[in-house]
């Protein structure tokens, strides 16, 4: 293949060939399978292309954190449903949809509808829906007014406990804590009889309107709370960004455009200014990522093999372990300073000092642990960066380190000869992270997961552990002449007597996710570290 | 029980799960061997419903997913070239035809090129990422693009073929590595 039937290739997939190229183009195709597979291969680029930008385009109207890099990572989100067989019990509606997965099945199930009606010929087995639940935090409906599952469609919701975010097929998010009574009429139009939502309205759904008694509160593309008081009817609307038209429900007359910071109130047929409302009223989707991460760790501080769980929700200098088999001590803080965790309710610690740490003792001898941690890096500063450290380095000590290249390595043997090591994925900077590792004596395999993804495996020889005095985010070494400190935040720790599943790790991972927008596909290890400057981009324009 | 305990229908998370899967190396697949993504989409749709449909049918879905609905999306395909306006420029039979079977052996490749270039894409200097997402906008002009980068259309469009050509090489770099990794 010659620049010419580059050319060529790339012409046809952007829709520029020309009549009197077509020829030429099938001819090439025809006669050479490099064309037919490079056609291939930029026909995907192409296509993918094509959907991170839509996906793109849908989460820049849905984030506030709007860097590029954080808007293309979210589009590339991976697909998991969490596998219903690990430890624990969850229920049925802690299976979590990722967005990409709602957007997919909801073009899909409309599109089903209409081809249904204009074809009968095509049968489609499930009800299509208007809006999907991509996440919840102890949801409960009240019975015969719930969703199908996680579909919902035209008719009337009781949210009786719990909170929920839904996606309507236009895109709008709706996000909303009991008690809640609404009816859904269709994706531009929600009846609210009771309770407070949220509403994020991309531009594509402009004309999103929640009627409450008397009114309607129609959308310009924005985002606005309503709030609506069951007995007297009144209603509340907060408009936190953009413009949203309040129209007299029988006229649909403009009454007033309520515009970004403005609030106002309807009772008794009249429409006034209203008081800022106060903003822990309403929910945000973040909020339900935190009330889901604390109704998820009140079940798991009950599991008997988990020894440690340190929940950083305190402050001052004592780190609370609240397992209920809480064998390890709790923590004691040392410079590390109380900053916000994975959501503005939450800490976290700080640490980016050589004198910052949080000191543990493991008591007793352990032929398998895991352990897991939200971590925020900030830099990778040393050769070795802890996240946990036996002090000195005698066997059966624990060694959870980063190497500088992201790659993450749980023990060390300092003395014992290595079998093998793969590392698969490395962990990103600046980002919150779900950081897990499995160590056995039983089969002499280490594990570690970033996200609920295996990371990296070794092999070798392991001796018993035996971690006593340890450090979370630093090491004490003999002549105190390696410098290992962590330059991030960690927000949760926690440490079990067992090896975890790959599915529990997941599952641990998907439950503690800051957002159900979030995701960070780690990096892989064969593009970082070492191989990295095989991949700088030199073509400058 | 709450309505909500029910338990969730395995066919259909099922389902869900591996069309979520495995949906962009398909849409690779459709689009190879159609004129535009706003085709792409059409056929996607359509060949969605069918698989669902059908998806009792298939026996081996973990393993199979992918291919069997690639043999969906090629009746698909041809389907709905027969319905494509006279005026529009599109492969011959015998074409499609081809590239349809020779896809459908790539399909694994594919998903592995398709996750590469996520990877590649965040390797991006961030001017030229911005370029490629804002080029690939629903609805971009690159005409509008180039005027508000202060750039020529034609420049525009040549910077943003070397950006792709870029991306297939950082892919093809990053499968070579890790082939050598693994050997």
């Amino acid at each position: 293949m010659n620049e010419a039937d580059n050319k060529l290739i790339d012409t046809y997939l952007d829709g520029n060939l020309a009549s009197d190229q077509a020829a030429a183009f099938q001819e090439l195709l025809r006669n050479d399978p490099e064309a037919r597979a490079c056609l291939r291969r930029r026909a995907a680029i192409d296509e993918r292309l094509t959907d991170l930008a839509a996906s793109a385009v849908a989460i820049d109207r849905r984030t506030s954190d709007s860097t590029l890099t954080v808007r293309v990572e979210s589009a590339v989100e991976p697909k998991v449903i969490p596998d219903q067989t690990a430890r624990g019990s969850y229920t049925p509606l802690q299976i979590i949809l990722p967005w990409a997965i709602a957007a997919t099945l909801a073009v899909i199930l409309f599109v089903g509808r209409e081809a249904t009606e204009k074809d009968p010929q095509t049968q489609v087995k499930a009800e299509p829906f208007i809006g999907l639940l991509v996440d919840e935090a102890g949801a409960e409906f009240e019975p015969g007014f719930g969703p199908q599952d996680v579909k919902f469609n035209r008719g009337e919701y009781r949210l009786q406990k719990g909170a929920i975010h839904l996606r309507l097929e236009n895109g709008t998010d709706v996000v909303m804590g009991s008690p809640v009574a609404f009816e859904i009429h269709d994706a531009f139009r929600l009846t609210l009889d009771e309770g407070i939502l949220s509403a994020y309205v991309p531009p594509s759904a402009k004309g999103f309107t929640v009627a409450a008694p008397g009114i309607d509160y129609e959308d310009l593309g924005t985002e606005f709370a309503v709030a609506v008081n069951p007995a007297s009817g009144a209603s509340e609307l907060h408009v936190f960004d953009g413009q949203v038209d309040a129209k007299i429900a029988d006229s649909r007359s403009t009454v007033s455009s309520v515009y970004g910071g403005e609030s106002v109130a309807f009772a008794e047929g009249a429409l006034q200014p209203a008081d800022a409302p106060d903003e822990r009223r309403f929910l945000t989707r973040g909020a339900i990522g935190f009330l889901r991460w604390q109704q998820e760790t009140k079940r798991r501080i009950t599991d008997p093999g988990l020894i440690a769980f340190y929940s950083f929700s305190g402050s001052g200098q004592v780190l609370k372990n609240e397992a209920s088999n809480a064998v390890v001590s709790d923590g004691k803080i040392e410079g590390a300073r109380w900053v916000s965790g994975r959501w503005p309710e939450k800490s976290a610690l700080l640490f980016d000092r050589e004198s910052d740490f949080v000191e543990i003792d493991i008591p007793g001898k352990y032929e398998e642990m895991s352990f897991a941690a939200w971590v925020k890096l900030d830099r990778l500063d040393h050769s070795l960066n802890s996240i946990l450290n036996s002090n000195g380095k005698d066997p059966g000590d624990l060694h959870w380190e980063i190497a500088p290249d992201g790659a993450v390595i749980l023990v060390r043997r300092f003395d014992e000869p290595r079998v093998s090591r793969e590392d698969l994925l490395t962990i990103p900077l600046g980002r919150w992270i779900h950081i897990a590792g499995t160590i056995s004596t039983v089969d002499g395999e280490s594990r570690v997961y970033l996200n609920g993804e295996l990371a990296s495996s070794e092999l070798g020889p392991l001796t018993s552990f035996v971690p006593g005095l340890s450090r979370i985010g630093n090491w004490l070494n003999d002549k105190n002449e390696h410098k290992r400190w962590l330059c991030g935040r960690i927000d949760e720790f926690a440490i079990w007597n067992l090896k975890l599943t790959p599915t529990e790790i997941k599952h641990f991972a998907e439950a503690g996710k800051p957002n159900s927008l979030w995701s960070v596909t780690p990096g892989s290890a064969a593009a970082s570290g070492r191989l990295r400057s095989e991949n700088t981009w030199s073509d400058e324009p | 029980m709450s309505e909500l305990e029910t338990p969730f229908p395995m066919n259909d998370g099922h389902f869900v799960r591996l069309l979520a899967k495995h949906e962009p190396e398909i849409r690779a697949y459709i689009r190879a061997s159609l004129p535009s993504s706003q085709d792409v989409a059409e056929v996607m749709q359509n060949v969605s419903l069918v698989a669902w449909n059908k998806f009792n049918l298939l026996e081996n879905a973990e393993a199979d997913f992918a291919k069997w609905v690639c043999v969906i999306a090629r009746f698909e395909i041809m389907k709905f070239r027969r319905g494509l306006a006279r005026d529009r420029f599109v492969l011959d039979d015998d074409l499609v035809q081809k590239l349809c079977e020779e896809g459908e052996q790539e399909i694994d490749q594919r998903a592995e090129e398709i996750r590469h270039l996520e990877h590649c894409l965040e390797k991006l200097p961030e001017d030229r990422r911005e370029i490629v997402i804002d080029a690939y906008r629903p609805g971009a002009s690159i005409k509008e693009l180039a005027r508000g980068r202060g750039k020529k259309p034609d420049a525009l469009y040549q910077l943003l073929r070397r950006i792709r050509q870029q991306l297939e090489a950082c892919i093809h770099r990053q499968l070579e590595l890790l082939g050598k990794m693994n050997a």
